[in-house]
């Protein structure tokens, strides 16, 4: 008796059915995402599908490289940048590649827009996106940048290739694989064996392949929610008042509403300019990037995101010296990048409430560089 | 790879399949050491090499050992520590110490490997060797076992990331004697890995993406202070989950395998005093350290008042350098090892006394103690989160 009542030993059988009923499980659970799926392929062409968050920092840009109808794709307008065109800070139809099919529209052009951004993002984040170009072709490819980044003597980062962008540098064609083995980029064998197995999950798991968005969705961040709930601490009296103010990019205030009183900016806000000359080794991408656009005979156009210098004054961000060490750095970096073929569009004049903080902008700002780009697209684009 | 990925999953799954598809020990070890040179291909392949190199240098050293007379095995106790700890700095600091700078990625010599791919588990595997050499020394074990045994060893997978550290003979053992996989093993490896998932995925990443927000330089040489302050507490609580998270599933996948690995946390937030905390937090290091570090010094200096408050400084101090060679983990070995000298001494000179015995069993007096473990924890863990030494001092002064 006393061997009866405790736990029962696990047999073979009684595991393949726990095995059975955790299967059928996920399977009902990834028939209800359905109608999340079709929510986000809705959003795909108009701009206001971003990449998720935090995790799968390609995954956005996979589902509309490789989801998406080849007559939707081969005329789509790819955007591809940092947390700027991403939208931080903006609603999904405020960010720029949104603000962008909205123009377009309004001119009669019915061309999609792909938010293909990340936040954190930058032109070295762009490679895998220009190398799945080379089987499916984009109309054109639009690439931010901030020549601050480009300055030699900032800390390097050593490339690393993530999961989620081994499928699309796969899909790279024969001179663009010449082109990425040339850069140490092209994956070896063991991480097409990951690919393939990313890929297997990707194609037969719902849920695995809108994780991002669900996992991590769009306003759904830890430090979100922490600053959401400081700011509400500080308006209900329980932190001082200057905690009502923003520190990051995750509200949408303008940066003089935003940063007044005793609200004093992360330091993170500072943009350091060592030198006036342009770092080879952060140039490197974007000589990549035109390559890989060229040998998928896709148009790209790199534009220069705006820079609040107004923000870096007023909380002595940056010295002059900086200010006009950038300036250098700056005509250099356009001239270089000129010389080597590629077409560079300036920032657009930004009305002070156009940002956020130092580079971030407001939904007004987001509206001022989509009007700089559509018509761009609409006048001058090939 | 990652141990939360796909390609881990499948990867093990296909493992622990083919290791007991095998019809005999020696097979199913064959099957366990290729599938480790496999794993290592995903990353670097040669670094398998290093492994087998690493085994096969503890394995002569450990013959070498036992065919002098006790009295003389010290000198090849020496040079096997000399030799283990060699490939350590070859491969993580040699580069380092030549002008390599990680940051740039610029000055790297030719004939030094670079220390930004240095093979995973590398100080796993150094203290794992010293540990089977040392044991023969002081005569815990008496046989250093076959080549192919130590190649296998070193070559299982499962611990080769984050540990835990295991012990030769433990390890051998059980491997040669498991002879079938239980279906009790497989629901209790699944449990495990998967408790060990929940930790990583939905506690340990979300904390670690606070932490590490706030812990950046910028913040902690001008952000709020009190920003740091939680970051800095929430590192710690994230450091628990994320490598316990980890244990969890490293113990659940050896399981699979028919292989105890030794636990690596108990309830570390539980601690009284800071010799509590260092027997729940990262068991397998500490208990290493504690072996073969502390009890050596401690019998050989316990003649002298002081000679275990002694031992447990310098064991500390190895223990934080074991985390790399930097003023950082310096410090931190340092702080915590006067933290325990200072608690041998108390335990010496006052524990014993009616006072100090009426206090031990006080809640005030517990709790008073854990207090004091969160403060130290919470702020020299902090060290393992900021870039340098300077970064956490600056922070520290403001």
């Amino acid at each position: 008796m006393a061997e009866a009542a405790t736990t029962p030993r696990w047999t073979w059988l009684r595991l393949a059915r726990v095995a059975a009923v955790t299967l059928a499980a996920l399977v009902v659970t990834d028939l209800a995402l359905a109608p999340v799926e079709r929510r986000l392929d809705a959003r795909m062409a108009d701009g206001a599908l971003r990449n998720a968050p935090g995790i799968a920092a390609a995954d956005g840009s996979r589902r509309m490289m490789f989801d998406a109808p080849e007559e939707v794709r081969r005329g789509a307008v790819g955007i591809a940048g940092s947390s700027i065109s991403y939208g931080a800070g903006v609603a999904d139809d405020e960010s720029i590649p949104a603000q962008t099919a909205v123009r377009l529209r309004r001119a009669g052009d019915r061309r999609a827009v792909f938010n293909l951004s990340q936040a954190g993002g930058g032109p070295r984040d762009v490679i895998p996106v220009a190398a799945a170009m080379g089987t499916r072709p984009l109309r054109m490819l639009m690439v931010e940048f901030q020549p601050a980044n480009f300055v030699r003597g900032l800390p390097y980062t050593p490339d690393e290739v993530g999961q989620d962008e081994l499928p699309l540098l796969l899909a790279a064609n024969e001179e663009q694989r010449r082109l990425l083995a040339r850069a140490g980029m092209l994956p070896g064998f063991p991480r097409r064996v990951e690919d393939a197995l990313a890929a297997v999950a990707t194609r037969s798991w719902r849920a695995y392949r809108i994780r991002g968005h669900l996992w991590v969705d769009d306003q759904f961040q830890p430090m979100h929610v922490a600053w959401t709930l400081r700011r509400a601490a500080a308006s209900a009296g329980v932190l001082p008042a200057r905690f009502r103010g923003q520190s990051t990019n995750v509200g949408r205030l303008p940066w003089r509403i935003a940063y007044r009183g005793q609200q004093v900016p992360s330091a993170l806000q500072r943009m350091i300019v060592p030198t006036t000359e342009v770092g080879d080794v952060a140039y490197r991408p974007l000589t990549l990037l035109a390559g890989l656009a060229r040998a998928a005979h896709v148009p790209l156009v790199f534009y220069e995101s705006p820079l609040n210098y107004s923000f870096q004054r007023e909380f002595r961000m940056m010295s002059e010296e900086e200010i006009g060490r950038l300036a250098v750095a700056r005509a250099r970096l356009f001239a270089r990048m000129r010389a080597d073929g590629m077409v560079v569009l300036e920032a657009p004049l930004m009305p002070d409430d156009g940002y956020l903080d130092r580079a971030h902008l407001t939904p007004l700002g987001c509206q001022v560089v989509a009007d700089h780009l559509a018509r761009y697209l609409l006048t001058a684009a090939p | 790879m990652n141990l939360l990925s796909w390609t881990f999953l499948a990867f093990s799954a296909g493992s622990v399949a083919l290791y007991w598809a095998m019809p005999s020990p020696r097979l199913r070890q064959a099957a366990l050491a290729g599938v480790t040179v496999g794993w290592f291909a995903f990353g670097v392949w040669w670094h398998a090499l290093v492994a087998v190199a690493m085994a096969t240098t503890t394995w002569l050293l450990g013959r070498w050992m036992l065919s002098r007379p006790e009295e003389r095995r010290g000198p090849v106790l020496a040079v096997g520590v000399a030799a283990l700890v060699g490939y350590f700095v070859l491969f993580r600091y040699l580069a380092l110490w030549t002008g390599f700078d990680p940051a740039a990625g610029t000055g790297l010599r030719w004939w030094t490997p670079n220390p930004l791919l240095a093979p995973l588990g590398l100080s796993f595997m150094m203290f794992e060797g010293i540990a089977h050499l040392a044991d023969l020394y002081l005569g815990r074990s008496e046989a250093t076992g076959s080549w192919w045994s130590h190649v296998v060893f070193a070559l299982f997978f499962p611990t080769r990331v984050i540990g835990p550290m295991r012990r030769y003979e433990d390890f051998t053992e059980q491997v040669n004697a498991t002879t079938r996989l239980d279906p009790d093993d497989v629901a209790w490896a699944a449990r495990r890995v998967l408790w060990g998932v929940a930790k990583k995925a939905l506690v340990a990443n979300p904390l670690g993406a606070f932490a590490l927000f706030n812990l950046q330089p910028g913040l902690l040489a001008g952000g709020s202070r009190a920003l740091v302050l939680a970051g800095a507490a929430t590192y710690w609580v994230y450091l628990y989950f994320d490598l316990s998270g980890y244990s969890d599933i490293v113990i659940g996948l050896s399981r699979l395998f028919g292989v105890r690995v030794p636990e690596n946390f108990q309830r570390p937030y539980l601690a009284v005093n800071i010799s509590d905390y260092w027997q729940r937090w990262h068991i397998s290091l500490s208990a290493w350290v504690r072996d073969y570090v502390f009890n050596p010094l401690a019998i050989r200096w316990r003649g002298w008042a002081y000679g275990a408050p002694m031992a447990s400084f310098s064991s500390m101090v190895i223990l934080g350098l074991w985390h790399g060679l930097e003023l950082k983990y310096l410090i931190f070995g340092v702080w915590h090892g006067l933290l325990l000298a200072s608690y041998q001494v108390y335990r010496q000179l006052f524990a014993k006394k009616p006072l100090g015995k009426r206090l031990a069993k006080s809640k005030a007096w517990s709790l008073a103690g854990w207090c004091f473990v969160v403060v130290n924890a919470v702020l020299s863990h902090m060290l393992f989160a900021v870039p340098t030494a300077e970064a956490w001092w600056q922070w520290v002064k403001r």
